[in-house]
């Protein structure tokens, strides 16, 4: 109809700008937010003073003093300190470490394995256990059965991280005893050498997001029950299991991929708990040591990859949702 | 039809006293009571009736399909012999989509928009008639073509929002049919579509249904087209059949009082007979030891407070009401003398246009391609005061842009908006409060328009506190309340939330609300196509009542020439943006001149001219 609008012969209006590909724009979007969020953390650590009396500790002469402001560059203004550091980060080189006085990388690099390994581990265990459920329990539960279902949610949304990794550490680990209620055997041999470590943390990671995503994968398949083109197919004869996957998955998934590159979050801040807990030698437990020794090189790197991974995540939930919905397909072009 | 009937042919589905109703916290509302159907192969049956008659109801329990709460409460639905209402699940999926097809309400949502065409048609075919997928996809591609979607082969590979309306509701009738079904309900599977697509739709609902042989239910609240596409007619009130019998027969010469009142309350091009609005609002659940239609109805006596029998009369007709011998056969087409009518030619004093359009157009940048989108494409035209202006046309014909632009919320692109022969600014918001208040608007959808959290009174007095400082604070109340009488709603209804009134009364309110402004220029944009037609007709009489009592300036716009015919004096013909024909109404639809407006004109549905409606025009 709308083309039929468009006569032969009327006068060209001015053309509206040609927009840059689906792709590109993200890439864009990324990089700014990137830069945005290396201003932020380098601001941050700034404001939180300069750290060479803590870590020298409270004998140190000002002598000593002088040489690490000297040997760190403290003794620079801001801007400059920021310009080097953002040049290192391009070049590859995070700075040198407060602590072991060797670049950030070497501190950083042993342990960036097992925490992407673990933090995999949580996504995939999250998104088997709520998606599953969560449309079971949107298309089938009703009534009473529902509401314990959702009571159950509720209440493991409610217990932080920490209370849940002790529970399950004290259930598993000590009373079954089929888990190691610590994990620090991880940083030996390889990657993959005890497996048994990562259960405990990976599972309280995921804890605490499960319930929030079962909850929006519930909601959403209800929602997308109860349209008439779901009605429509039932009354085609179309039946389980290809009426929840086909017909109602695709539609109520959008919203949930969303709220899963958010989570990534709360998944990072789980990550932060539960290797402090179970002694996993990740970036997590790194962090948290680096921030309370003052490290600030080493967090900055950290909080850096964490931006970075969380954007990532992000814009790919947004990239999936867009190749998910037919409609949004191809608005986007 | 007579409920006598036992004998059925295969395929034949019927309802045998069938009365349904919802169990909700722990109470129970009938929403069926008695009702008797029969769907022959062949046949098309028209079920008509108000939102709230049962209509929908009845057309899902006849698929066995029950929503939740809903329980059978006698009688059953049978289909070849076996009883559908005490059918398992596992049963139900088997007749479902193989054997009974079902055409639901909403074009857009009929197909799932997550599934690309090919997938909805595959699954059917290979399910219920088991073929391997490349012979489902040609049978998809055959049928397709059948229904007249260009490029079929092309089109399985889309998805449905890639269709516009019109394709997507033929594509869905498609998909029913492919799987050669014995039985066909279609639920509005045409309202919300534009006139000239709801004719086409409309003629191959029933080629393709009778080539089939296939026994349907076309359920609609349109009695004109029903009377034109089926063969039967049943009326539904109140979730009982007040009437029925052979289509023809019913809409020439109705025997129920409800069925006349109906008919009379549909907008048509042909005659000059004004429209009735059927006053009060319909019965929510089943009438007990009483007629249904009752109290609204003008014939009502006190014998009529009874159970009333389904009387069956003479050419397969029956009607429910108790005074039946009493009563004249109605004849829709007589003038009635109570309803207000207005001498068209002799109504305007002022002939001075109060509005002028001058080469108008608006243009909108699409983004993403380069391409700008003309919506309106330089329209001139003068409004006389105190006449009312139609605007006709299909959706996106620039009719409600142009509406737009003339209430300044559409920044034209090009030519003069003028009142009074002044130009004015081309937004409202640079235009001086006076003529703000000379110019008011009502929108389509009230539930929009009316703040959720305002009182009637609420929203109703917003026009006084911005344009009327003649009116003092404490006269406001009486202020709102004689409007309220004049567009006839009970003054209980002021602290009402537009929650808790029916669809008819908040657009009312709205109107109200424009009136309140003391306007001299009434801009009404498809004010009644959400509502039901005998809404549609009580607020159209309100219209026409106010305008002449008032002498207001109106312009409407609608895509329905039969309202077109009875609110406006002159109209115009929008096709893309442009005017494509424009001349006093009665004449216009008399003697069009343009082939756009005869095509227009040709897509109405008219019982008298049902075989050229059914072959394709005139």
């Amino acid at each position: 109809m709308t083309q039929t609008a468009q006569q032969a012969g009327r006068p060209r209006a001015t053309r509206a700008p040609r927009r840059l590909p689906y792709l590109v724009r993200q890439l864009i979007t990324l990089l700014v937010t990137l830069f945005a969020i290396t201003i932020v953390i380098f601001g941050l650590t700034a404001i939180a003073g300069d750290p060479a009396r803590d870590i020298l500790g409270q004998y140190a002469t000002d002598e000593q003093v002088a040489a690490f402001q000297q040997l760190h560059h403290l003794d620079q203004p801001v801007v400059v300190r920021y310009l080097e550091w953002l040049g290192g980060v391009f070049r590859g080189d995070l700075g040198t470490s407060y602590q072991s006085n060797g670049p950030v990388w070497d501190v950083i690099s042993p342990r960036l394995g097992p925490s992407i390994v673990l933090v995999l581990l949580s996504w995939v265990l999250t998104v088997v256990v709520s998606v599953p459920i969560g449309l079971w329990s949107g298309v089938r539960l009703r009534g009473r059965r529902d509401a314990s279902l959702t009571f159950v949610t509720l209440i493991v949304a409610a217990f932080p991280e920490f209370v849940l990794g002790l529970m399950l550490a004290i259930l598993l680990g000590v009373w079954l005893a089929w888990l190691p209620v610590d994990s620090t055997a991880v940083s030996y041999g390889g990657l993959f050498d005890s497996p048994s470590a990562y259960v405990l943390p990976a599972i309280t990671i995921a804890l605490g997001t499960i319930p929030y995503i079962i909850r929006l994968m519930r909601a959403n398949a209800r929602e997308v029950a109860s349209e008439t083109y779901v009605r429509a197919a039932v009354l085609r004869g179309v039946t389980e299991p290809s009426l929840s996957l086909r017909h109602i998955l695709p539609n109520a998934a959008p919203p949930v991929v969303t709220a899963l590159g958010l989570q990534f979050a709360g998944l990072i801040g789980g990550v932060v708990v539960a290797e402090t807990l179970f002694g996993f030698p990740g970036m997590g437990q790194l962090l948290a040591q680096s921030a309370a020794s003052r490290d600030a090189p080493v967090v900055e790197a950290l909080a850096l990859m964490i931006g970075a991974l969380f954007v990532v995540a992000n814009l790919a939930a947004d990239a999936i949702v867009v190749y998910v919905t037919p409609k949004l397909r191809d608005a986007v072009r | 039809m007579t409920t006598t009937q036992t004998a059925r042919t295969d395929g034949d589905l019927a309802a045998e006293g069938l009365s349904v109703g919802y169990r909700a916290r722990g109470g129970l509302t009938q929403v069926l009571a008695d009702v008797t159907v029969t769907l022959h192969s062949g046949q098309i049956l028209g079920l008509a009736g108000e939102s709230g008659s049962g209509k929908s109801t009845l057309a899902l329990s006849l698929l066995g399909y029950r929503v939740s709460g809903q329980e059978t409460l006698a009688g059953r639905v049978a289909f070849d012999g076996r009883d559908l209402d005490g059918a398992s699940i596992k049963e139900l999926r088997k007749v479902w989509g193989a054997r009974l097809a079902y055409l639901p309400q909403d074009t857009a949502t009929s197909l799932n928009p997550a599934l690309t065409i090919r997938r909805h048609f595959v699954e059917g075919l290979r399910r219920h008639r088991g073929l391997d997928t490349a012979a489902a996809v040609a049978r998809s591609a055959e049928w397709l073509a059948r229904v007249e979607i260009p490029e079929p082969e092309t089109a399985l590979h889309k998805y449905p929002h890639q269709f516009s309306g019109g394709q997507q509701q033929r594509i869905a009738l498609a998909l029913a049919l492919s799987v050669e079904p014995e039985v066909l309900i279609l639920d509005e599977p045409t309202t919300g579509l534009d006139v000239v697509t709801q004719a086409h739709v409309n003629r191959l609902i029933v080629t393709l249904a009778r080539d089939a042989g296939i026994a349907a239910l076309y359920v609609s609240h349109n009695l004109a087209l029903l009377a034109t596409v089926c063969d039967e007619l049943a009326i539904m009130y109140a979730g009982q059949i007040v009437e029925q019998g052979i289509a023809a027969q019913v809409y020439a010469a109705p025997r129920h009082p409800y069925t006349a009142a109906l008919i009379g309350a549909v907008p048509t091009i042909a005659s000059d007979r004004p429209l009735h609005g059927i006053p009060g609002i319909p019965r929510p659940s089943v009438p007990v030891h009483t007629c249904g239609f009752a109290q609204r109805c003008t014939f009502r006596t006190d014998a009529c407070e009874t159970d009333i029998p389904l009387v069956a009369l003479a050419d397969d007709r029956a009607a429910r009401c108790i005074r039946l011998d009493e009563l004249p056969t109605f004849d829709p087409s007589a003038e009635h003398t109570t309803a207000v009518v207005v001498d068209r030619a002799t109504a305007a004093k002022d002939l001075d246009a109060i509005l002028t359009v001058d080469n108008v157009g608006v243009v909108f940048a699409r983004p993403g391609s380069g391409e700008p989108f003309v919506a309106v494409d330089d329209v001139s035209v003068r409004v006389p005061a105190g006449r009312a202006l139609g605007i006709a046309g299909e959706s996106g014909s620039g009719k409600s842009t142009l509406l737009r632009a003339i209430a300044g919320l559409v920044r034209p692109s090009s030519g003069t908006i003028s009142y009074r022969g002044a130009a004015l600014a081309s937004t409202a918001g640079e235009r001086p409060v006076a003529l703000r208040r000379a110019i008011q608007i009502v929108f389509q959808n009230p539930d929009a328009t009316l703040n959720p959290r305002h009182t009637v009174y609420q929203s109703l007095e917003r026009p006084l506190k911005l344009f009327r400082p003649d009116i003092a604070k404490r006269d406001r109340r009486d202020a709102v309340a004689a409007m309220m009488r004049q567009v006839r709603l009970a003054p209980d209804l002021l602290d009402r939330y537009p929650r808790n009134l029916s669809g008819g009364q908040r657009q009312r309110v709205a109107i109200g609300r424009a009136l309140l402004a003391e306007p001299e220029v009434l801009l009404c944009d498809e004010v009644t196509s959400a509502l039901d037609v005998s809404v549609q007709a009580s607020i159209l009489e309100l219209l026409v009542g106010l305008q002449a009592e008032r002498e207001l300036t109106v312009v409407f716009v609608t895509h329905d020439l039969g309202v077109l015919r009875a609110v406006a004096d002159e109209a115009i013909i929008l096709q893309n943006g442009a005017i494509r024909e424009a001349g006093p109404t009665t004449r216009l639809l008399r003697e069009p001149t343009h082939p756009y407006t005869k095509e227009l004109i040709a897509a109405v549905p008219d019982p008298d001219r049902a075989a050229e409606f059914l072959s394709g025009g005139s």
